[in-house]
């Protein structure tokens, strides 16, 4: 072998290993933040799709708008980076990371939390509200359901994915910047993932995110 | 009754009604959002839950402080107090968390068949839930002999001690036997003594396994024991010299734990300044972490510096100490330390559950310290609940020292 391939082989194990982590289960997602252009058309559809109040700060997936340094969000009906003007900025769609080391999995005392196919969700008929799952995940990505009095979250929503379909978000996204998909051998998603660099949030925390994301800007946490 | 009494006992019965009603608001068909349920973006853990910490860290600073169990010959003038505060407060503790759950009809299911070993938390409510079992039962053995001779008198309290006794069961439960009484009530004692430190340190740990910066500490469950024990020795000192005081009679075994419970107070003050100094500067050491950094900052010269330098440092440490190495054989500066050393665990308890969580920022969106009326209406009903189950417990039962334990 060559001192080269030597060195690409090298390089390419982190990916490798990832990628090997998550074959044992299926689902992910890919964001391409290039792509994204902050509609918010994801944000609308996912509360209509998962009955999230639309008024309320709470949502299963925000978009955050980065503009010279300064974050927006949005996660409601009303779209705040149209009142944003003359700056250039890029946008970043967030949601449960689906983790394979879900903290709130392990935390929850009454096991409402498990994975399936790879994704985290939420038994809605035990939890018990102790919001301990919300002080865990490092993402932010979960909150109290104002109606249900439960922790809800993005569920990549799975009631659509066991009949077939795909999670209403991408779904609904004008630019294609969500994909969604089984990460096994020769799907779409696992030969984007095999030629390029992607990134996961917070990798530091070792949860191991199923949610990746392409073009991420490193202020990105 | 006297008529003082009466008021005292009306008092707290309608501000444990308003506790209730605070409970009921937050839980069925609200008059007033408590929040708009931002709990993503605010504070998922609030002053309910501070105040739970604060609970149930005098219940069980009070087992390990009045470690009678333990040989301390000395502090038998304060057991039968520290098991009774200790069952209280950590029932009140219980009735608190339950209340901050979203689905507290649901509070039974981590005992019930949806456990999650891996969980801290489920290990948190097994170690409560063990701890007043074995409380009760150590109680139950320690109290037993001076019911039995309280059954003999006449009237309600006599009523009383026959129920609590068993007495009306016979054969066993009708016969002191002092041996063994005292050798269950010291098992059971070492035991609750365990689960009471266990549970405790579990709570510090609970905090810990946490993303956030100000909680993910591994020295979280050492620092909450030694806290628990400062709390406890002052809970004591303040119910001892109170109640002595109430009765107008100071006897030289409850004087002597007294002054022996300042000693622990004094000691354990010392060791969580020299905590608080070193988490202050290791969490703000510059190449700690950008979030650790920022979450000490907002504690030290934010917004709860007024609350961390006047509350935490000046009345819950630096005055206490002072108070109780210039009078240490003064009774008024003992209770005086001792009040303002619970003032400050309590801020530290605020401080530490609100401050831990304000870098927890997904949005940008800034975030209020934010304590509900209703929060404070239950906690203030919370409070009278335990002084009034203290107050009838302290009537009814055999409070007298056991001389010969």
């Amino acid at each position: 072998m060559k001192r080269r391939d030597f060195l690409k082989s090298i390089l390419s194990l982190p990916v490798a290993f990832t990628i090997a982590s998550l074959r044992k289960s299926s689902y992910a997602m890919l964001i391409d933040v290039e792509k994204c252009i902050g509609c918010g058309k994801c944000v609308i559809a996912c509360k209509l799709e998962n009955n999230v109040p639309m008024d309320l700060p709470i949502s299963r997936t925000w978009i955050e708008g980065y503009f010279d340094g300064r974050k927006v969000v949005m996660n409601t009906k009303e779209n705040p980076f149209l009142r944003i003007k003359g700056n250039k900025g890029f946008f970043v769609p967030k949601l449960c990371n689906h983790c394979s080391n879900a903290p709130c999995v392990n935390v929850c005392p009454v096991s409402a939390r498990f994975h399936v196919d790879g994704i985290v969700l939420v038994n809605k008929n035990v939890c018990i509200g102790c919001k301990y799952c919300i002080t865990a995940c490092p993402y932010g990505a979960t909150f109290v359901h104002p109606e249900e009095k439960v922790t809800d979250k993005c569920t990549f929503c799975y009631h659509r994915v066991k009949r077939g379909l795909k999670p209403v978000c991408v779904l609904v996204c004008p630019t294609g910047a969500r994909k969604f998909g089984e990460l096994k051998e020769g799907s779409e998603l696992y030969e984007i993932l095999k030629k390029s660099r992607f990134r996961v949030l917070k990798p530091e925390t070792g949860t191991n995110p199923r949610v990746f994301y392409l073009n991420l800007d490193a202020v990105v946490e | 009754m006297r008529a003082q009494e009466l008021v005292f006992a009306s008092i707290l019965l309608i501000l444990i009604a308003l506790g209730f009603i605070a409970a009921y608001q937050m839980h069925f068909k609200p008059l007033i959002q408590i929040e708009p349920y931002e709990s993503a973006l605010g504070y998922p853990w609030r002053f309910l839950v501070a105040l739970y910490v604060f609970l149930v860290l005098i219940g069980t600073g009070a087992i390990i402080s009045a470690a009678e169990i333990l040989g301390i010959r000395d502090l038998e003038g304060v057991a039968k107090e520290a098991i009774l505060i200790a069952i209280i407060t950590i029932t009140v503790g219980l009735i608190t968390i339950a209340v901050d759950l979203e689905r507290i009809e649901r509070a039974s299911y981590a005992l019930l068949g949806y456990a999650n070993p891996l969980s801290v938390m489920y290990w948190m409510i097994i170690f409560y839930v063990l701890e007043l079992l074995f409380l009760i039962l150590e109680g139950w053995f320690y109290f037993r002999r001076s019911l039995l001779r309280q059954s003999e008198s006449k009237g309600f309290k006599a009523f009383v001690a026959k129920v609590l006794s068993l007495k009306f069961l016979g054969g066993f439960f009708s016969k002191p036997n002092r041996e063994l009484d005292l050798s269950f009530a010291k098992s059971i004692g070492f035991l609750a003594l365990i689960t009471a430190i266990l549970a405790y340190s579990n709570l510090g740990a609970l905090f810990s396994a946490t993303y956030i910066p100000l909680w993910n500490d591994a020295l979280n469950p050492i620092y909450f024991i030694i806290t628990a024990i400062t709390a406890g020795s002052a809970v004591l000192i303040i119910s001892t010299i109170t109640t002595s005081w109430l009765t107008g009679e100071f006897e030289e075994i409850k004087r002597r734990a007294v002054f022996l419970l300042g000693r622990l107070l004094l000691f354990s003050l010392l060791a969580s300044s020299i905590f608080i100094i070193w988490r202050t500067v290791i969490t703000g050491y510059p190449a700690v972490s950008e979030l650790a950094s920022y979450s000490i900052h907002n504690l030290i010269f934010g917004k709860f510096a007024l609350n961390f330098w006047f509350l935490e440092v000046f009345v819950g440490i630096f005055a206490p100490i002072i108070a109780l190495i210039a009078g240490r054989r003064n009774m008024d500066a003992l209770f005086v330390a001792a009040f303002l050393s619970l003032v400050g665990i309590f801020a530290f308890r605020f401080d530490f559950v609100y401050a831990g969580q304000i870098v927890k920022k997904i949005s940008g969106i800034s975030m209020e310290t934010a304590v509900h009326p209703f929060e404070i209406m239950f906690a203030i009903g919370a409070i009278s609940l335990l002084l009034l189950l203290y107050y009838i417990l302290y009537k009814l039962l055999p409070m007298e020292v056991e001389h010969e334990a």
